[in-house]
């Protein structure tokens, strides 16, 4: 029963804070720039509210089937919403910028490897071999996600490149939530099904974490840098300072 | 066991990262008066001979093997604090590109973006010249240069040049020779 509390009591405000995310990247048309991030807040409060009244109505196949398909979903928006972040770091550098693309795809081909091998290496301690295997799915899909940020914040802590607010917030969200959930579903792989209960509960506790800090950084003003206002070189001021008196004379 | 240990290590060096990201590590440089007190002096001269093929053949051919060796590993370490001080001059020169891109004038704004570039490629070739200096300690018999590191370090000062005069021409000289 506290379970259950516990449960209901993670979902439903995380699933109204990021219905709340959604509206506030429509009022500040921030789905122009992020529409990765935009399209895997709105796919995921649509996967909470069926997976919710699923769980109400306790169509128990249903939610089995609907929860590992969003996982699938989450798994896919995922990387995306990392390849967006990759783009608008290395996008204000050029020197970086056309490498963007190549590095995201070669950090993503080993990781696919990396996964590849742990899934045949370490199947699960589940006794239900589907069970087994959908938990090492779930892992491989966060060994690639963990890696590609691993990589971009290594990358960028190294070269000292500059994060914008936005950019930063999306980033660090979905790094504390793919960072728990690879930790989590790894201990629950090889504890097996009598880790599932507390898997739930710190998965959920990770992802509203991350859902806060979305929405300190988004409800937050962007700290964007101020050019100083343009004015024109001396050279063209002077230049155009002598056509006006050249026109005002006549 | 080990590889559910693994995970969670890789967990945790991401989350120190995030953590690392989070608080923010780099200099506040808004202007080249900002320098000051902030890059470190690298005698380029120096380096250059420290770095220099021919005279790397030189000692190769005058030396004994053994002698050699260590002559080779004592100028590899003395290059690597080079190539440190190098590196981090170019992050603050990195910040100093940057807040050049916001100027009003359009000239600072394109010296500003060469600077960035070039310091990220600075950035680069430390990395690559650190790892050639190791290895040149751990194999000393082994040739490999870091040239590529100098002219690209000379091409970045160069351009700080230009922006510390267009910026403030009467402290450029003094600014100039902190580096």
């Amino acid at each position: 029963m506290l379970l259950h509390i516990v449960q209901l009591g993670l979902w439903i405000p995380c699933t109204v804070a990021q219905l709340l995310i959604g509206i506030q990247m429509m009022r500040r048309k921030l789905y122009r720039n992020f529409p990765a991030f935009f399209a895997y807040t709105l796919v995921r409060v649509v996967e909470s509210v069926l997976l919710y009244s699923f769980y109400r109505l306790e169509l128990w196949v249903p939610y089995f089937i609907g929860y590992w398909l969003a996982e699938a979903v989450d798994m896919a928006l995922g990387v995306a919403v990392i390849y967006e972040v990759y783009s608008h770091v290395f996008a204000r550098y050029e020197a970086l910028h056309r490498l963007t693309a190549a590095m995201f795809r070669w950090a993503a081909a080993i990781l696919v490897l990396v996964a590849v091998v742990s899934a045949a290496g370490a199947p699960g301690a589940d006794g239900d071999r589907m069970m087994a295997g959908l938990f090492v799915f779930g892992r491989s899909g966060d060994i690639v996600r963990v890696g590609l940020l691993l990589f971009l914040f290594t990358f960028a802590s190294y070269f000292r490149l500059t994060w914008r607010d936005y950019v930063l917030g999306i980033a660090v969200g979905a790094g504390l939530f793919f960072t728990v959930d690879l930790a989590a579903i790894a201990i629950r792989a090889h504890m097996g099904s009598i880790g599932t209960a507390t898997y739930s509960i710190v998965k959920n506790l990770a992802y509203n974490c991350s859902v806060l800090i979305w929405i300190c950084y988004l409800f937050g003003h962007e700290q964007v840098p101020v050019r100083n206002a343009d004015t024109p070189p001396q050279s063209d001021l002077l230049r155009w300072n002598e056509a006006l008196m050249e026109f005002v004379r006549r | 066991m080990i590889i559910t240990l693994v995970f969670i290590a890789l967990a945790v060096v991401l989350a120190g990262l995030l953590w690392i990201s989070l608080r923010g590590h780099s200099a506040d440089v808004t202007g080249a008066e900002d320098l000051v007190g902030r890059v470190l002096l690298v005698d380029l001269e120096a380096f250059r001979n420290l770095t220099d093929p021919a005279e790397e053949e030189f000692l190769r051919a005058q030396l004994p093997s053994s002698a050699f060796r260590i002559v080779r590993r004592q100028r590899n370490r003395a290059a690597l604090e080079y190539v440190s001080k190098v590196g981090q001059n170019s992050a603050i020169l990195l910040r100093l590109g940057e807040a050049a891109q916001r100027s009003g004038d359009r000239d600072i704004r394109r010296a500003g973006e060469q600077m960035v570039s070039l310091a990220i490629s600075t950035r680069a070739y430390v990395l690559l010249a650190s790892m050639v200096l190791w290895i040149g300690i751990i194999m000393p018999g082994a040739r490999f240069s870091v040239s590529r590191l100098l002219q690209n370090y000379e091409r970045l000062r160069s351009t700080l040049d230009t922006l510390v005069r267009m910026e403030q021409p009467a402290t450029a000289s003094r600014l100039m020779s902190m580096l």
